[in-house]
């Protein structure tokens, strides 16, 4: 009996959706997935911008010599940052890399780009919803909203919306890759990056989980429908998304980490186990992490403190450590393997007046200091110290926002003008601002952990305490709001570098226009 | 030259998950070996550290911890209104929006217990200035058991650190530590065996009713009170676990009755001329939330 092998379903159905091929990947890019992905990166670096914008307005506020604003729009602005900054602007980003991820890398077809707009439409409604209550005020409970302290229904509701329409595209990137291997598109391993976007896939699954679990009770209390949350409780399941989260973000940067150094240095990871490990260590340690939250909680015993909290958190300094090596190793190996000689010689062979590369460095830099940071409050004794204070938002800033943020904006630099094929409006200026934008936060965020180290509290429109507090907590807090202030302006530089480079920038296939090398030859 | 390296963006070649490297391998047991020091650090310290998290803790109903605080403060209170507590008795302090009650006195170089919780919704302990600086979280029917040895003499700031309210710039209380002579004889002022002073639960007759939120809210329930000109008393009873008082401000007049909590009536009495006047709650943040109204004096 002839057997005939039926053709791959990708071919039968190729016609069905436009495609071009990448002129610097040569990768196959269908028009579905290419519309979703920009989508999604215009909604997050809008959602920066609202975050950033709220950011400056706090961090004047914060700075006794500004103290630009009174309590009631301070606390408003307080969770609009929160919100935005933390919530929105990773989700869309990372929403984004994993449609991009999914098809364009993989050369497959989104499994639905019905389910990818649904998922879109339900995380925009769920920020309008959102930014809408926060800016009439009824809802300056932080982002955390720690009950019994209670919000407009409509705040939780706006989240949940949000939760799930990352779901449903949380699914979706599922589903790709699922159809990209059943339709033989994708054979062997994935690719590194599609590797350690599903590991904070799967990390972005639980996170939401665990908010729902939070959130819907608090929505109920809220309604008036049930008469009480128990608060630590909810701190646990509110940490299961809000810490949680924080790691999608931290793969997500590791994985712009590799992306950048992959497009403007050629360089890859030293050894694909070794990184494949580290991210597998990722999903081991994240979760339990969460406990480092009741650190000086009542009614949690020590032994769990100390488990959950401060092992897990050192734990969890190993997958990052090891990123570290790999990503700066994988570039020295590659320039080594370019002719780079002496201990240093590879240093100078990187063309630092990159915008990938200046956003790169000063990432890992900050990260690193972040990572130091917050192993150091994750321990019992020094928490005790640090709960609460100035200390901790310096850790979530060398982290999030040095770390994560500029990453991210690093990896923009190169992704948008390859998915526009547009030229950065000015590469200089994207240098000047990746530069600028680490400094402000160097310049910060050791002013806030300065202020921390005194006591000086966080989340407070006003330290003065009529006039009881220490006289030596206004200098730091002033120092602080100089960092915001570079922050800010090059927080502002880089929007509008995206918007001019997606308006104006030049028309290019060329991929050294496009995606300018780094090595120096 | 070696070989060119991996791309993160295409299928690693097949074989990729055979043994790490040496190099790998050795950093990877540095990192471990570091963590496991470190871990070691941490256990130390529990054991020999000077000042560790506190790991007694009660489940406790806001109404009953707001009522024994408001007995361990009238039992303690001295002339000037503090509490001093006697080296040796269990201290307490609650924290609602937006203050700390009560006012501590302690001994200097003395080793307390003191329970704290919060009495509406979650708020952070913190004991700073000089070289302290100390926090906690409090949160509504949780007491955390906190034992410390006071140090110098000197006031000592409390703010709280855990955002809960519009007002929570607000919320700052003070810890007073004085000398053992001191202590002494603020204790030899006070009457020794003075029994728990029952709260008043009964208005004095002829007194204005007042009633403040029964769940904690900011708020009394009514906006509006009216009394003839002369001696005129305003009893405010406070069903909830929030502190509260009643206070009446206005044409020269300003006067505060006593901040009380879970069941206790704080009453305040002026004499008032025909005119309109503001009576309120001075706790700090209250009147600024609501917890006012207008009060008319009619000749």
């Amino acid at each position: 009996m002839a057997y005939a092998e039926p053709a791959p379903r990708i071919l039968a159905g190729v016609r069905e959706e436009r495609f071009r091929t990448c002129p610097v990947t040569g990768l196959r890019v269908f028009a579905g997935p290419q519309a979703l992905t920009v989508a999604n990166a215009v909604a997050a670096v809008l959602a920066l911008a609202a975050g950033g914008l709220f950011g400056m307005l706090i961090g004047f506020t914060r700075a006794p010599g500004i103290d630009l604003l009174g309590p009631n729009t301070f606390y408003a602005s307080l969770t609009g940052h929160g919100v935005s900054a933390l919530i929105l602007w990773p989700v869309f980003f990372e929403v984004a890399a994993m449609v991009f991820a999914s098809s364009i890398l993989l050369n497959a077809r989104l499994y639905s780009v019905r389910l990818g707009w649904s998922a879109f439409a339900l995380m925009v409604a769920g920020a309008v919803i959102l930014l809408a209550i926060i800016l009439t005020g009824k809802a300056s409970v932080a982002f955390t909203a720690y009950p019994p302290l209670v919000a407009d229904q409509a705040f939780y509701l706006g989240y949940l919306v949000f939760a799930v329409g990352a779901l449903f595209a949380i699914v979706n990137f599922a589903l790709t890759i699922v159809r990209a291997r059943t339709d033989g598109v994708q054979r062997g391993s994935l690719p590194l990056i599609t590797y350690g976007v599903a590991v904070a896939a799967i990390l972005a699954l639980l996170s939401i989980l665990s908010g729902l679990i939070a959130l819907i009770p608090a929505w109920l209390y809220s309604l008036g429908w049930i008469g009480s949350v128990e608060p630590i409780v909810y701190r646990g399941w509110f940490w299961g998304l809000g810490h949680t989260l924080q790691y999608v973000n931290v793969v997500a940067m590791v994985v712009a980490w590799y992306g950048i150094a992959a497009l403007t240095l050629r360089a890859g990871p030293v050894n694909q186990k070794f990184t494949r490990f580290a991210f597998v260590l990722y999903v081991l340690f994240t979760v339990p992490v969460l406990g480092h939250h009741f650190l000086v909680d009542p009614s949690i015993g020590t032994d769990v403190k100390i488990v959950g909290g401060t092992f897990m958190g050192f734990g969890l300094g190993v997958p990052s450590l090891m990123h570290g090596l790999a990503v700066m190793g994988g570039v020295e190996a590659e320039l080594r393997r370019r002719g780079a000689a002496g201990l240093f010689g590879w240093l100078r062979r990187i063309r630092w007046s990159n915008a990938g590369i200046a956003a790169m460095a000063g990432s890992l830099v900050i990260f690193a200091v972040g990572g130091w940071s917050g192993t150091a409050e994750t321990t019992l004794p020094l928490n005790m110290i640090s709960h609460n204070t100035m200390w901790v938002p310096a850790h979530l800033h060398q982290t999030v926002v040095g770390g994560t943020t500029l990453a991210f904006m690093g990896f923009a630099y190169l992704l948008v003008p390859m998915l526009v094929r547009r030229e950065l409006w000015s590469h200089r200026l994207a240098t000047v601002q990746a530069y600028l934008y680490a400094a402000g936060m160097v310049v910060m965020t050791t002013a806030q952990s300065w202020a921390g180290a005194l006591g000086v509290p966080r989340r407070t429109s006003d330290i003065g305490y009529g006039g009881a507090a220490p006289g030596g907590w206004k200098l730091p807090m002033d120092i602080a709001g100089v960092g915001v202030g570079m922050a800010s302006l090059a927080g502002a530089l880089f929007v509008l570098l995206m918007v001019l480079t997606l308006l104006r920038g030049k028309r290019s296939e060329d991929p050294e226009r496009l995606v300018p090398s780094a090595i120096v030859t | 030259m070696s070989a060119a390296p991996e791309s993160p963006v295409s299928s690693p070649a097949p074989g990729w998950a055979r043994r790490l490297p040496r190099d790998e391998r050795v950093f990877l047991w540095l990192v471990l070996a570091s963590a496991v020091v470190m871990c070691a650090f941490v256990i130390g310290w529990l054991i020999w550290g000077k000042q560790n998290v506190p790991s007694t803790y009660r489940y406790v109903s806001t109404k009953d911890f707001a009522a024994q605080t408001t007995r361990f403060a009238e039992r303690h209170r001295g002339a000037d209104g503090r509490v001093y507590v006697p080296p040796g008795t269990e201290a307490y302090l609650l924290a609602a929006r937006f203050s700390w009650f009560p006012h501590l006195v302690l001994q200097a170089h003395t080793r307390y217990r003191i329970w704290m919780s919060a009495a509406d919704v979650l708020h952070g302990f913190s004991l700073v200035g000089g070289t302290v600086n100390y926090n906690l979280e409090l949160a509504p029917n949780h007491a955390s058991g906190v034992s410390i040895t006071v140090g110098d003499p000197g006031r000592y700031l409390i703010v709280c650190n855990e955002l809960c309210g519009l007002r929570h710039q607000d919320m700052r209380g003070f810890i007073d530590v004085v000398t053992p002579a001191a202590m002494q004889a603020a204790l030899a002022r006070t009457p020794a065996a003075k029994p728990a002073a029952p709260a008043a639960t009964t208005s004095p007759a002829g007194a204005l009713a007042l009633t403040a939120d029964p769940k904690g809210l900011l708020r009394f329930d009514r906006s509006t009170l009216e009394a003839k000109a002369g001696w005129v008393t305003i009893a405010m009873r406070n069903p909830s676990p929030v502190p509260h008082n009643v206070a009446v401000r206005g044409n020269g007049v300003d006067v505060k009755g006593p901040v009380v909590t879970a069941g206790g009536t704080s009453t305040v009495r002026a004499r008032l001329a025909a005119g309109t006047y503001v009576f309120y709650c001075s706790v700090p943040g209250h009147e600024a939330a609501g917890m006012k109204g207008t009060l008319t004096v009619r000749s």
